[in-house]
């Protein structure tokens, strides 16, 4: 056997310019110690880089450090939400855009009531919803209803062109993504909240299709949302995948599900 | 056992003047209602003297477990017999705050309607938290209830230096949203 070849740390080797085609990205290493409070301010004009890391097993609510000692045993701050983020207000309606990306529903807002998530458009379309539950991810897709974790107390609830969030069970979960199935996208995923807020995630028509040719069925991704320390940030993304629930599955980091086709998870849900 | 009637009150530093931290508990029988027990939510809205929240950092429930000022808690295991409970920590709670108001509300998230008029039995009690031993309990409010989906069980407020408890028993058919417009909190 030869000598064993010199092993790099990614870290400090040298650049390869001359490896163009591949790119080293790094994902945080897991901390014992509390999560990193994320710095979101606002960059220059510009696309809003995604900051927003892959969902924790656990939500950490470890208190900042130098925070005030608690008043009564046991009893701690909360750790403060991200910062930089728009907060959607009572009442408000909102349209998400380039511009505003990105939401933050406060923790009152993420835990009364439910949010429901309606696609209006006259464009034949169909719904699916990828979502992390408990630690298990899984998804929704139409035309049938479909209920997660099950059908005696849903936490995800998708039926026809409405997609039902139970906040009451917010705590379970984790993040969610919606996509929406067509050969051209028009009209607007609406997210209400009890309180009267309206999110609009508008799709814009998609151009790149030749007229009067015959478009293949994609998905366009519209919203992806992650509970990060008890509140749901809501982000619009835009995004055309190709090639099944699948791709979009696997573009979006919800890498534990399997597929028996480019559309349908092993077990079906 | 009868238990204080609405409207009624008690002055709690007066009559316990070592009093420090108080746990206001719930106990319900909704009988085999499963769906109702999994939508019920205890609260507390710390409020100003003109009786409105002092900020939505300062409605306590399960997904915001304890007020900025750290004086109010949803506590994780409840005392004794109760379902849930908010703990007070009275020395902890600001001059700004006059009020904390306790709510029990029928969380609607789920096509599954429940009212709170399901409920065979609903007492609110005060305990003394470092004790683990009752103070003082309701009687039974369940009778009243009919379609409403919300109720503030109760008041702990201040009385010029001394702090003292009323049973309100106060339901509300527009659930928890009447209750937050009611106490100018946005949800």
């Amino acid at each position: 056997m030869s000598a064993p070849a010199t092993v790099l740390d990614p870290t400090t080797a040298p650049p390869r310019p001359d490896l163009a085609f591949l790119r080293h990205r790094a994902r945080p290493r897991p901390v014992a110690e509390p999560a990193p409070v994320l710095d979101l301010t606002p960059p220059a004009p510009g696309p809003v880089a995604s900051v927003v890391p892959a969902a924790p097993a656990v939500l950490d609510l470890a208190p900042p450090a130098g925070a005030a000692a608690p008043a009564a045993p046991g009893r701690e701050p909360l750790a403060p939400l991200l910062g930089g983020l728009r907060r959607l207000g009572p009442g408000e309606r909102l349209v998400l855009d380039d511009d505003t990306p990105v939401v933050q529903l406060g923790r009152v807002t993420s835990g009364v009531g439910g949010l429901v998530l309606t696609l209006e458009t006259a464009v034949p379309s169909g719904l699916a919803v990828l979502y992390e539950l408990g630690g298990t991810q899984g998804v929704l897709r139409g035309p049938e209803p479909g209920f997660a974790p099950d059908h005696r107390r849903p936490v995800v609830s998708l039926t026809g062109n409405k997609i039902q969030l139970d906040l009451r069970l917010v705590r379970d979960l984790e993040r969610f993504l919606v996509a929406v199935r067509g050969t051209r996208f028009d009209g607007v995923l609406v997210v209400r909240t009890v309180g009267g807020a309206r999110l609009e995630v508008p799709m814009r028509t998609d151009t790149r299709t030749p007229a009067g040719s015959a478009a293949p069925s994609t998905d366009l991704v519209a919203l992806s949302a992650y509970r990060v320390r008890g509140a749901l940030v809501l982000r619009a993304e835009d995004l055309v995948v190709e090639g099944g629930l699948r791709e979009v599955a696997g573009a979006f980091g919800y890498r534990e599900l399997t597929w028996r086709s480019a559309d349908t998870p092993l077990g079906g849900s | 056992m009868t238990g204080m009637v609405r409207g009624a009150n008690i002055a709690l530093t007066k009559e316990l003047p070592d009093l420090a931290r108080l746990a206001l508990g719930v106990s319900w029988d909704a009988g085999a209602d499963d769906a109702l027990v999994e939508n019920l939510v205890l609260a507390a809205i710390l409020c100003d003297a003109d009786g409105r929240a002092t900020s939505p950092d300062d409605f306590v429930f399960f997904n915001q477990a304890v007020s900025t000022d750290l004086s109010v808690a949803e506590v994780e295991s409840a005392l004794g017999d109760d379902a849930e409970q908010i703990e007070v920590d009275l020395a902890a709670v600001p001059a700004a705050v006059a009020r904390v108001v306790v709510v029990l509300y029928v969380n609607e998230g789920s096509p599954r309607r429940r009212t709170l008029g399901q409920l065979r039995e609903c007492r609110v009690r005060l305990l003394d938290a470092s004790s683990s031993t009752q103070v003082v309990a309701s009687e039974n409010l369940a009778p009243a209830f009919q379609h409403e989906t919300a109720v503030v069980l109760g008041e702990v407020y201040r009385h010029r230096d001394d702090w003292k408890f009323k049973v309100v028993g106060q339901g509300y058919s527009s659930g928890i949203v009447g209750v937050a417009e009611q106490y100018g909190l946005p949800l």
